[in-house]
């Protein structure tokens, strides 16, 4: 692999990786999925990692750029793909919390405005023990592991 | 040389050509096993589709002869839909790309989304949406519920409208995942359960595919 692309590599990871928060909590590959002008509801993704010594709940989520944002989880019950809505969720000290794709996912009702792939928007976390933090989100159009799109290149 | 053995030898190397040449047939060919060991359900005999009347995102009618032609991939879901939905769109519009890109010989197939909730998904919500994954794309939706149960009934495909009020409007519909497949005769041919990777749907409907035109 040539240097040109272990530089090209370090970028798009700086660019995807977004660390921050405070309290010991990181949040990491925060992405929205960019959708159709008409829809109004779309989903957020991101890894969560504490780095505390005990587990903490996100208990709410808000931003300028969602009229209401809720926590989902999609699972598989006999033969049918439901949403359930988890009031909060658990970040383990131990292993990270994964919002993803036909997974946990973060419900983002009612988009303030059409939101386009590159731009960013803030989402604000609150947690069980009385802190917040914000953490910022890149619209995307597809998931990482719609890799298959780029491994023939 | 004499008569006979000459015979011999030479019915030796028609029968030895014949084998070879059998063998490489074969080896070139898909076997009803092969279809077999897919993910995907590949019905031994394809199943006949009761006629429908739906309406495409432009607002032309889609009936069963509608399908006839070419294949056709069929997944359900709705526009209100935020994860699993534009996951799949997303997830066929690759296939759409590679099937075009690879097969430029081929008719690609058609993409159609199914709506199991009419009441949001108008013609003109369809048309604001299915574009926006891919200009080719269709979108079906129905003028009732009675009209999307013909097509969900006869393909078993289950879903619920999870409505807490009567005027609740952000109601989400639980949904069958499965993508169909319906082959150029217009019957259904095969089906796909999730999770889906587009690069396996391809390379499975390739050789489905491959096995339905050698036969």
């Amino acid at each position: 692999m040539s240097r040109l692309q272990n530089i090209g590599i370090a970028f798009l990871l700086s660019v995807v990786t977004t660390s921050i928060m405070a309290q010991g909590i990181n949040v990491e590959e925060a992405w929205i999925r960019e959708a159709p002008p008409v829809s109004r509801v779309q989903a957020g993704y991101a890894i969560f990692k504490n780095n505390l010594n005990k587990d903490i709940k996100i208990i709410g989520a808000s931003s300028p750029a969602f009229k209401k944002i809720e926590f989902h989880e999609t699972v598989l019950e006999n033969g049918l793909t439901k949403m359930i809505h988890q009031p909060t969720v658990t970040i383990s000290h131990q292993t990270p919390l994964v919002f993803q794709p036909e997974g946990l996912h973060l419900m983002l009702f009612n988009p303030l405005k059409p939101l386009h792939a590159g731009e960013r928007v803030t989402i604000n976390f609150i947690f069980s023990n009385s802190t917040s933090a914000t953490a910022s989100f890149i619209i995307r159009k597809n998931t990482n592991s719609d890799s298959s799109q780029h491994k023939h290149h | 040389m004499s008569k006979s053995l000459f015979t011999t030898l030479f019915l030796g190397v028609i029968i030895i050509v014949s084998i070879v040449g059998y063998t490489l047939y074969q080896q070139g060919r898909v076997s009803r096993a092969d279809l077999d060991n897919l993910s995907a359900t590949v019905f031994r005999s394809p199943r006949a589709i009761k006629d429908f009347e739906l309406t495409d995102h432009t607002g032309k009618p889609f009936t069963q002869a509608s399908l006839k032609g070419n294949w056709s991939f069929i997944f359900f879901g709705y526009t209100n839909c935020p994860d699993v939905c534009p996951n799949t769109l997303s997830m066929m519009n690759i296939m759409a790309v590679n099937l075009e890109q690879k097969q430029p010989d081929k008719q690609t197939p058609r993409f159609i989304m199914v709506s199991v909730d009419p009441e949001r998904d108008t013609v003109k919500q369809l048309s604001a949406y299915i574009p926006y994954f891919n200009n080719a794309f269709i979108g079906l939706t129905g003028k009732s519920s009675q009209q999307i149960d013909v097509v969900t009934k006869q393909f078993g495909i289950p879903y619920l409208i999870n409505k807490k009020s009567p005027d609740d409007t952000e109601y989400d519909v639980q949904h069958s995942g499965a993508i169909l497949l319906v082959n150029p005769d217009g019957n259904l041919h095969a089906l796909f359960s999730g999770p889906h990777d587009a690069a396996k749907l391809v390379s499975e409907f390739n050789l489905i595919r491959y096995f339905y035109e050698q036969n």
